[in-house]
């Protein structure tokens, strides 16, 4: 099939009959942008640009743009663990980015990925919170971590895990003591060290077409056509943090293990990219 | 503080680290920190780029020293709320938002009432320069989110919200564009810095020291948008006023060659 027509295809073909242009593709094992149906996009990470933040990172899954800043705050510890910080989560789709997204508060779905997030950071226990506490019961840092979509096209959940895990790598919070007698905190903002990051998950989302085709990584076009979701989270040794299915096709259990198969390869990858992307930033 | 309940919270109450910190009490420099001259009409190179966010129909972005601004617009579509006035003219909506990272101190995510009192600055800056005549019963959305604010934010969201209402295709009668300026007993800092914005005074009186922000029509040469605060006399209010006219005109090549890049981009000349 000559996908360069993709380009030039006819607005009758894209526009009203949507789902008969991407049967067409899917037929031939492949997609309208050229991609095999186990094929991620091109993935470009930019570490630490934002030099207001404590840590910052921009993820560029195709056209899928995601920005990450995370902002460090003091505050006592929560009263039912005095020696815990908090890890605070939230992902904004404003109208910035797409124009489904309307102003105003933020709609199911940023909620839902902001909770996703939350849950990815608790099971895959990436960072112990135990690290954040400065005094046991007097003092722990708040971890903000604002995530904003810059331009919505598809697969938002992967690109948010790429960008808070790089952010976090990039993260530097000063050394504070706490005050024996005055009891408030000392801040040395010229000593920074960065943060514990024991696990690193990956995710990858795949979207099921006409209740039994598998394509991972789908684009907005893709996500609007599909009848069912799956997310699957893998740390680096392979165990398995979260599944993410809401509703949806049910999926068979040998789909299931190939969707985990091909988390398990992208974690590999995205690992690779942010070794780089890290080793890069050291040697400047 | 409005309880936020669509979003995770953390504690009720945090606080910055920089509270915390010593401050040493620091004169202001006698020269600008990034080698730029007091008094003289000295602006930050801008890297300005369009077309970057596939889904919105014209966007743009700017970086000016670190201050980084992204604008994206969408329309003309049908306008929400109608009234008589809808029917002849189009309605021009803007939103300015900071990222909560944006500042050194962590804004909320609810827009506070600065970022509101931005946006209808914004809003009042662009209008003059689109023809809203041709878009009745329609409305244009601009949202621009300064990603990173090392001061001038509201100047160069102006410039960037008109470089992408161009890319969109919006028709304007011109670009706006915007600068800013501080002023500082008898000399003026163009362009500022977050820190020149809020830096201490050197000497008690405050006499002569405030901020302003001009938006220009450059090749109409017609200000349309003029925000200043502080206590100024009025020759240096003169003199500010020319000086950020003159900033607006120096940025105008790099916004005009901004243009034809990405024009040339999406249109590419045909071969042979």
């Amino acid at each position: 099939m000559n996908t360069n027509s993709l380009t030039q295809a006819p607005w009758h073909q894209t526009t009203v009959e949507p789902l008969e242009y991407h049967r067409k593709f899917l037929k031939e094992n492949c997609r309208p942008d050229g991609r095999e149906l186990g094929e991620f996009r091109t993935t470009t990470l930019n570490i630490g640009s934002i030099t207001t933040a404590d840590g910052s990172a921009l993820v560029k899954l195709g056209n899928t743009t995601i920005i990450c800043g995370i902002k460090g705050e003091l505050a006592a510890p929560p009263a039912d663990a005095p020696d815990k910080g908090y890890i605070v989560p939230n992902v904004d789709l404003p109208p910035l980015c797409s124009s489904r997204f309307r102003p105003g508060p933020p709609g199911e779905q940023a909620q839902a990925a902001s909770q996703f997030i939350a849950d990815v950071i608790e099971n895959s226990e990436m960072l112990q919170r135990e690290d954040l506490c400065i005094e046991k019961g007097k003092l722990s840092w708040v971890l903000y971590c604002d995530i904003i979509c810059l331009d919505y096209d598809g697969n938002i959940l992967d690109a948010c895990i790429i960008a808070l895990l790089a952010s976090m790598k990039n993260v530097q919070l000063p050394e504070v003591h706490v005050n024996e007698q005055t009891g408030l905190a000392e801040v040395n903002m010229k000593k920074k060290r960065h943060l514990n990051i024991v696990k690193h998950p990956v995710a990858a989302s795949f979207a099921v077409f006409d209740n039994s085709i598998l394509i991972v990584d789908p684009t907005s076009d893709e996500e609007n056509l599909s009848t069912g979701f799956i997310t699957v989270v893998i740390d680096e040794e392979e165990k398995l943090c979260t599944v993410h299915k809401p509703g949806g096709t049910p999926l068979s259990n040998e789909k299931l293990q190939d969707c985990i198969n091909r988390a398990i390869t992208r974690n590999k990858e995205v690992c690779k990219l942010l070794n780089k992307v890290m080793k890069s930033m050291k040697a400047k | 503080m409005p309880v936020d309940t669509k979003r995770l919270r953390g504690p009720e109450e945090s606080q910055s680290p920089w509270l915390f910190v010593e401050q040493e009490q620091q004169s202001p420099p006698d020269e600008r920190e990034d080698g730029r001259r007091k008094g003289q009409v000295d602006v930050r190179p801008i890297f300005a780029r369009c077309g970057l966010v596939s889904q919105a129909k014209g966007s743009a972005y700017i970086e000016s020293g670190k201050t980084k601004v992204i604008c994206s617009v969408y329309g003309p579509r049908e306008t929400e709320r109608k009234d008589e006035t809808d029917m002849k003219f189009g309605r021009l909506v803007c939103t300015f938002r900071f990222a909560p990272f944006s500042c050194a101190k962590r804004c909320g995510w609810i827009q506070s009432t600065q970022e509101k009192d931005l946006s209808m600055a914004l809003l009042g800056s662009l209008h003059p320069g689109l023809c809203l005549h041709r878009y009745p019963r329609s409305q244009i959305d601009v949202s621009v989110l300064v990603l990173e604010n090392d001061g001038s934010a509201l100047a160069h969201a102006v410039t960037c919200a008109s470089l992408a209402l161009a890319d969109a295709g919006i028709e304007m009668y011109d670009l706006v564009l915007g600068c800013s300026l501080r002023q500082e007993g008898s000399d003026y800092l163009l362009d500022p810095t977050f820190a020149e914005e809020t830096q201490e005074p050197a000497t008690e009186s405050t006499e002569n020291r405030g901020g302003m922000m001009v938006a220009l029509l450059p090749s109409l040469n017609q200000v349309s948008g003029l925000l200043c605060s502080g206590d100024l006399e009025q020759q240096p209010l003169v003199e500010a006023v020319a000086a950020c006219i003159e900033g607006c005109q120096r940025i105008y090549s790099v916004a005009q060659r901004c243009l034809l890049t990405a024009v040339k981009k999406k249109n590419p000349p045909p071969d042979g």
